[in-house]
Parts: C-alpha cells; structure tokens; sequence
C-alpha cells in the first residue's frame, strides 16, 4: 500500500459523511461549470451572428448602441449600403432587416433577407433540408426545429401579421438560435411599415485588407450614424451582460469556497475527532507530525477533487438536459477547459483551505491523550 | 550488562500539580531483559511506559532510552519510529485497512518501498501465525488474533525495545496465554526488550525482572531469575 492509497480510502470510510460534503461542494462546481458552458454558448453564437457568412464586421445603426438592443429596434436607410461599398477595401456589403412580428399566433423573430443579394448560404451555419431557398416575395423558409413545432411542411402557408406566405424550404443549423423563420425582406419591411429601412449591414473586405483600417475609417466618417461592430464586446449591453455573468460566476466560485470550506472544515474535523485513538497510534508508531498534516490535508482534497469530478459531470448533464428539454431553447451550451479550470481551481483551493485547519489540528493531538480517548 | 532505559529522578504531574502521575522514579532496563511492570490501576505504569517510549515527556529529570535523551523532547518521532514497537490494551488497528495494510503503518516513516513494506509486513504476519488472513480486514478477527496484528506491527521497524501496555487485558485467558507466549517467544528468537505493563501477578511473573509501582515511585524489584 502506498501513502498515496491510504489517502485515497480514509475520505470514504464514512460513507454518508463523505457523500454529503461531495454533494455539497459539487453544487457549487456544477453551478460554476453550467454558468460557464451557458456563457461561452452565447459569446459564441452572438459572435456566429454577427460574422454570419464569414462577415468581416458588422455595421448597426449608432442609437442602437445606445439603447442598447444588439439588433432589431434602430433601423438604417437602405442607402447606407451604397455609401459602405464605395469605401476602400470593402468587397460586399449586405443588409438584413429583423423583426419581432406575430408568426401564427405567437410573437417571434423573424429575419428578413434580399434573394438576389443574399449570404453564399453555404458558407452558413445553416443548410436546406428539403425544398430550396427563397427567390421571390411572399415566400419563407423556416428551420427545421420550428417546422416541427408548428406541424408544417414545405408548400404550407405560413401566416405572418395577416397575410399568408408560402413555406418553400425547411433548413437546419447547428446553432439552435438560428432555427426560425427567414423571409423576403421586402415583405417583412412591408408588414412592419419600414419600408427601405435594414437592421444590420454585414460587411465582407476584400481579401488581404486590413479590418481595422476598414472599420476606423468607417468610424471616422460615419461615426455618428454609425456603429462597427468587430466583436460582441463592441457592442456595450452584451459586453456588460457578459461581464455581469461573468461576475456572477466568480461570485458563485467564492460563495462556494466560502460554503464549500466551512462544510469542508466541519467534514474533516468530525472525521479526526473520530480517529483520534487512531492519530495517537499513528504517533506511538513514529509518524512525524508533517505526514500527519499530509495525510488529512490529502484527504480533504480528495473530498474536494470528487466533488469537481461530480459536480462538472452534473453541471454539464444539468444544462444539456435543460436545453434538451426546452427551458433554455434557442442555444447551445458550450464547454471550454477554462471553464473546468475555474472549477477545479476552486475545488482545490476550498480543499486546502478546509482541510488546513483540521491537519493542523490532527498533527498536534498529544499522543497519550490521544490514546487515553475513548 | 548494557541499560537500554536510563531513568533519573522522573517526575510527571497532571491537572495543575494535583495528580503526581510519576513521582521521582529512578529506573535501569538491562538491553535484552524481559521486565514487567505491576502496579494497581491509576498508579503510574501506563505514565512510566509512556516516558519511555517518548509519547509524552516528564516534568522534571532525565529520560534516556537506545541512546537517545528523550528529556530535551526533540526528535522523539525519530526515536519512536526505530527503536520502540508500541503494543496496547485494545489492539488500535485501522478498520478500513486491512490486516497487512495495518502491519504496513509504520513503515511509511522508513525508506522502504512499497513492495518491501508488503514483504516485511507479511512476514511478520507469518511470525505471528496469521499469514493467511493478511487481506481481510480486522473487524473479521477474533480478539486474540487481533493482538497478533498488533504485534506484528510493534515489530514493523525492527525496535530495539518492545513496550506493551496490559496486552492481555481485554482477552479471556487462553487466549492470554497464547499472544504473551507469542510476545515472550518473540523476545527470545529476536534478543529484543520487552517491557510490559500490567496489574495481574501471575502475568507479571513471567518476566525476569518485577517493577511494582505505587503513587508513582516504584515500590520494589523483584528478580526472578
Ligand atoms: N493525560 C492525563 N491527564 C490527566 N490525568 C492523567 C493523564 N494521564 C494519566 N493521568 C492520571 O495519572 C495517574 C496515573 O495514570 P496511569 O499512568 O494511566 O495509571 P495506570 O496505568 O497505572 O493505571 C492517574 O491518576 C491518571 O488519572
Ligand atoms: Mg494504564
């Protein structure tokens, strides 16, 4: 047997005790790890959207920063399409117009596209399972996700506002966010009376031009009208969303190491009060006080290490069955390393904190009292 | 004759002076010997035993044991890990681990691998007769056997002096019989010290050598042999 061995069967020996604290600490973890994989998940589909096609950046209109909404509520002039193209190092340019509009009998979003000048829909996240893509008014294509909730196939109408259109194409995309309803731009700008008006401009440079040179100069002239988005970041309530969750998150790790290592302190000191016959022959038999520490330190990180195993495995089962299940629809959960870092950092140092004290305390037990302990 | 326990003038008080555990003992324990140590209930021997294996040290003069002074309380784990096997009352052993795993304990302050401290540990079980139950764990034994793991364990780093305080005491007497010829075998086939506490004459007789301690000074000695 090793040291090591020893360490590893002592924490389990009190099977309720240590099923209790792994439970406690492992909610902490799995709460870290699924605030992590939710987070991740969004940053990584708004910033999907916002270089949807392989766009370069993005162009919103500059009171929409202001108010905040990343798309939708402030519109453009179609003109500005003009105006961006005849800036140097730009390729292509491309408008879409978004709106939240009733879609049957619910309210939903729906994004307005120009056939004729439109994405290279396989350089999407996103490709047609049946029927094809639209080419004229009154037509829409819907994903696949929605197709099946609203019991439509291809050559259904789909009611939109008042009117009927056409369902000619069903697509898929690997982010779920992306599964709704695309319409002819024209159409959508008619039913929400905003004719000319875009929503967001995607902006595609000419290869080997230099992005930032591009959007500083877009800035530089249009910069009161204007907005260049380059990453969610620029955009200053995802920014602030992010960092708020972000601090949430650290919040969470440190209300854990808190708990965590109260509940930990607690676990290891009932575990040497009971061993204390047991640390006294340890003493009688020649062990120095520092393999003592090690020892019910080793054990308290056990406890912990356990508690981020099962907590991360929870954590990620926890968010995967909750978008499985639809509460949290429309995206898709993504877990990085970092995120397990986080977890495992915390389960460490709540391991170390809370097993300090009670080693202390075991190391320096006096061996004939410990042995008179009945 | 060589001592191996040079004992001055010990003295040991608890509970702020009003318990005089040890009361000035003067002690010599030739290397080899077998000495036992007999005494009423509450008067001294378990301190004594103690002092000697340096689990605790004396309020006033000189404890020296192997050659190490065990007054100024320094390195005293050293000294407990090489030269002294501890074997008490109730066996003590890990209930989680088993019965080699337990005889393994305290070899971890050794240098011996991992596959030398299985070895050792299971030879020592075959000293003592219970090679066949190294695997299981000592909730599984019986009374007797347990103090046999004990044992085996005492002998773990080779100790130069075995210190057994009332081995026998919560065994039945056949079987008393049985782990004190096993004890005072093991004192003759290994030439090692055996000094062993207990409050039964007939056990004491055993030794060569009677300490009988009363208030914490040692009332006389008796040489048997
Ligand atoms: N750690 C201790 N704290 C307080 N009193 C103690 C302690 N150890 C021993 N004593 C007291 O010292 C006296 C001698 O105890 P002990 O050596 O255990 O006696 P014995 O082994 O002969 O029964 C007893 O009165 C006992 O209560
Ligand atoms: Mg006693």
């Amino acid at each position: 047997m090793s040291f090591l061995t020893l360490i590893f069967k002592n924490p389990f020996r009190n099977k309720a005790r240590a099923f209790l604290a792994v439970i406690g600490i492992g909610i902490g973890i799995a709460t870290i790890v699924a605030l992590g994989g939710i987070t991740t998940g969004l940053t990584q589909s708004l910033d999907n959207t916002l270089h949807e096609g392989g766009a370069d950046f993005t162009v919103l209109s500059k009171k929409e920063d202001s108010q905040g909404t990343p798309y939708g509520t402030e519109t453009l002039d179609e003109d500005w399409l003009n105006k961006l193209k005849e800036i140097p190092g730009i390729k292509r340019v491309e408008g879409i117009y978004i709106a939240t509009v009733p879609v049957e009998d619910k309210f939903g979003m729906v994004i307005g596209i120009d056939p004729n000048n439109t994405f290279d829909i396989s350089s999407m996240d996103v490709s047609l399972t049946s029927g094809q893509f639209i080419k004229n008014e009154h037509e829409v294509v819907i994903g696949k996700l929605k197709a099946k909730d609203l019991n439509k196939k291809v050559g259904d109408n789909l009611t939109i506002d008042d009117s009927e259109f056409k369902i000619v194409g069903i697509y898929e995309s690997g982010d779920p966010s992306q599964d709704g309803v695309m319409a002819h731009m024209k159409d959508l700008q008619k039913i929400s009376d905003e004719e000319g008006k875009i929503s967001m401009i995607y902006v595609f440079a000419d290869s080997g031009a230099d992005v930032d040179t591009i959007t500083k100069s877009i800035d530089n002239k249009y910069g009161d009208d204007l907005n260049t988005i380059t990453s969610i970041n620029d955009i200053k309530m995802v920014a602030d969303a992010l960092n708020m969750v972000n601090g949430a998150s650290w919040g969470i790790s440190l209300l854990a190491i808190v708990i965590g290592g109260i509940g930990i302190i607690n676990t290891m000191i009932m575990s040497v009060y009971e061993r204390t016959r047991e640390i006294g022959v340890l003493k009688a038999v020649g062990w120095k006080k520092k393999r003592i520490l090690s020892m019910i330190l080793g054990e308290s990180l056990v406890l912990t290490v356990t508690s981020a195993i099962v907590g991360s495995i929870f954590g990620v089962i926890a968010i995967e069955l909750a978008v499985a299940l639809g509460i949290l629809s429309g995206m898709t959960p993504v877990f990085t390393m970092g995120t397990f870092i986080q977890g495992f950092a915390v389960a460490i140092i709540v391991g170390l904190i809370g097993g300090l004290y009670p080693a202390w305390r075991a190391s320096r037990l006096p061996a004939t009292e410990s042995l008179r302990y009945e | 004759m060589v001592a191996i326990v040079k004992i001055k003038n010990l003295k040991k008080s608890y509970e702020k002076g009003n318990i005089k555990a040890l009361n000035g003992i003067n002690l010599e324990i030739e290397k080899g010997d077998f000495v036992s140590i007999i005494g009423q209930s509450g008067s001294g021997k378990s301190t004594l035993l103690n002092m000697i294996g340096a689990l605790d040290t004396g309020d006033e003069g000189t404890v020296e044991v192997a050659g190490y002074d065990l007054t100024d309380g320094k390195n005293l784990d050293v000294f407990r890990s090489k030269e002294v096997g501890f074997i008490f009352q109730l066996h003590n052993l890990i209930p989680n681990l088993s019965v080699c795993e337990n005889v393994e304990i305290p070899m971890f302050e050794t240098k011996a691998s991992g596959k030398e401290r299985t070895d050792r540990a299971l030879s020592l079980l075959n000293l003592v007769g219970l090679k066949e139950k190294a695997k299981i764990k000592p909730t599984k034994l019986s009374g007797g056997e347990r103090q046999r793991v004990a044992i085996a364990r005492a002998l773990a780093n080779k100790p130069s002096i075995i210190l057994a305080d009332e081995p026998t005491g919560s065994l039945d007497s056949k079987t008393s019989g049985d782990v004190l010829k096993l004890l005072i075998d093991l004192h003759e086939k290994e030439n090692v010290t055996l000094i062993m506490v207990t409050h039964d004459l007939n056990v004491a007789k055993l030794a060569n050598k009677q300490i009988e301690v009363l208030d914490g000074q040692i009332l006389g000695t008796d040489s048997q042999k």
